[in-house]
């Protein structure tokens, strides 16, 4: 096993001198001027290269993790600090998270999707739970004055800086092109769906909760959440990203 | 406690978007679980929900972590693994019956040598990771030189001084800016003081566009340096600059420039 995990290393080495880093962490190419075979040749290496490594992990192979946290704890690092705001909070929830990919490596099974999205679901439900704890002892005060229809709260796009009008996403430079792609994908959604998600996603509120800060039926919520999760996965621009099932 | 009546699959979906955002409770969690373990197609649902969120996760702007967490990930790995508990559990496990026989005063006396050997081996141990932290603070840094050599020898480095923006005001830096690799390094001097918690954010300008570059946390003495994210066209915007923003990096600038310059060569 051991020479099989320096194989995948080895493999693995040659790969981040081809592929930038965005690029890897979720498998895919945006946008740029590459053939659509190159891009397709390009994922399937990253993918087979990726299960090799979460191989060498299973057979507790330090450099092996050590590979996979150069490639993907800039994206959990970036998320848990999102939710989190302060970094020694969030680097725990980002060693926590490789952590368990070390002592449970079968915790992640490639059949049901890549590395990458586990690794953020994984880090997203601890950086919930210290928020949901924070929230309980210090009764977190809400930034935004609720409303019936989002209006007044943070919407997404907003705080993210980039909407879709902002111009052509191809025209970003390589390393925003991701966010980018993405920020276009959910500037399509409705924003009633997308200050649900937002609210869900990077304040950690639960649906009820979200249902009593927005003044509608828990119902509404359920629907908006569902549909907006479902449109993003039917977006045209992010269709590349999805596992095969 | 009764067990909640078996869902629908029409219902699984509306919860299964909650549990992909962690929005739902516990029990919430483990019905659909249930659910999913019996119904293949809803598992696969699931499971889409979640990439889906993820992709969420993927559209906030990207911060390098801390150089020196990836020691401590990597050191707390070895530390899992490591013999060194379980050697303590056994030795434990190991402690004989209270009996004065010389066997076990023999036995005694190989315990505490044990023992002693245990606490010398931790000890050592102790050594072993202040050495391998610096080696990897080391080996953090050489991947630095080694990205910024990259960055100074590329063909298309642009190089820039920046300026303080109000006068009488000690700052200067510059900024290394490789568009070909897409990283650069911002180096600065004297910048005024910051509230803890508070960062400079690097910022890309052109027309009513602001593209961030990274952060950068500088010393009591105001001096710092980072990599920074450069956008391949970079010589297409109009100045790069610096503003004091929340530590987690802002989505737009928040407080007026504290330094910058202009980027496009017309405008030197």
């Amino acid at each position: 096993m051991v020479a099989v995990c320096l194989r995948a290393l080895s493999f693995s080495h040659a790969l981040a001198g081809r592929y930038t880093r965005s690029t890897v962490e979720l498998g895919l190419t945006f946008g740029g001027g590459g053939s659509a075979a190159a891009a397709r040749r390009g994922l399937q290496a990253a993918v087979a290269d990726e299960a090799a490594l979460v191989a060498c992990v299973a057979e507790g192979d330090a450099h092996a993790l050590e590979q996979l946290y150069e490639r993907h704890s800039r994206g959990v690092y970036s998320v848990t600090m999102r939710l989190l705001g302060d970094s020694p909070a969030a680097e725990e929830v980002v060693q926590e998270t490789f952590l368990k990919l070390w002592r449970q490596p079968t915790a992640y099974q490639s059949a049901r999707g890549r590395l990458f999205p586990w690794l953020l679901s994984v880090a997203h439900h601890h950086a919930v739970d210290l928020l949901r704890r924070r929230q309980l002892e210090q009764r977190h005060r809400m930034p935004a004055v609720p409303s019936s229809n989002g209006d007044g709260l943070v919407d997404l796009l907003d705080n993210l800086g980039l909407s879709s009008s902002d111009g052509d996403p191809q025209s970003r430079a390589g390393a925003f092109e991701q966010q980018a792609t993405v920020v276009q994908a959910l500037g399509n959604l409705s924003k009633e769906q997308r200050v649900t998600l937002e609210l869900a996603y990077f304040r950690g509120l639960t649906q009820l909760e979200i249902a009593n800060l927005l003044g509608l039926p828990l119902g509404t919520v359920k629907t908006r959440m569902r549909l907006g999760l479902q449109q993003l996965r039917k977006a045209p621009e992010l269709a590349r990203l999805w596992s095969e099932r | 406690m009764s067990e909640p009546a078996t869902m629908t699959c029409e219902e699984f979906l509306d919860l299964a978007a909650a549990v992909a955002l962690d929005a739902s409770d516990s029990e919430e969690v483990r019905r659909v679980e249930r659910h999913a373990a019996e119904c293949p197609e809803c598992a696969r649902q699931l499971d889409s929900f979640r990439e889906v969120a993820a992709v969420i996760g993927s559209a906030v702007p990207q911060l390098e972590p801390p150089a020196a967490l990836r020691g401590r990930v990597l050191e707390a790995a070895r530390h899992t693994r490591g013999g060194l508990p379980r050697s303590l559990a056994a030795a434990r496990n190991r402690r004989p019956r209270f009996r004065f026989s010389a066997p076990w005063l023999v036995a005694a006396a190989s315990f505490l040598v044990s023992l002693v050997a245990v606490g010398w081996l931790a000890m050592l141990q102790g050594d072993i990771l202040a050495l391998q932290n610096e080696a990897q603070a080391a080996r953090d840094r050489a991947a630095r030189f080694e990205r910024l050599s990259q960055v100074l020898a590329s063909d298309k480095l642009a190089v820039r001084p920046l300026r303080p923006i109000a006068q009488n005001v000690p700052s200067h830096g510059m900024v290394y800016m490789d568009p070909l690799s897409g990283t650069g390094m911002l180096m600065c001097h004297d910048l005024p003081p910051i509230e803890q918690g508070r960062a400079y954010q690097v910022w890309f300008v052109r027309g009513n566009e602001r593209v961030s570059g990274g952060l950068l946390w500088p010393d009591r003495s105001g001096n710092g340096s980072t990599m920074i994210q450069v956008p391949t066209d970079v010589m297409s915007y109009e100045s790069v600059g610096l503003t004091d923003e929340p530590g987690t990096g802002s989505s737009w600038p928040t407080t007026p420039r504290v330094m910058g310059t202009p980027l496009k060569e017309t405008a030197q």
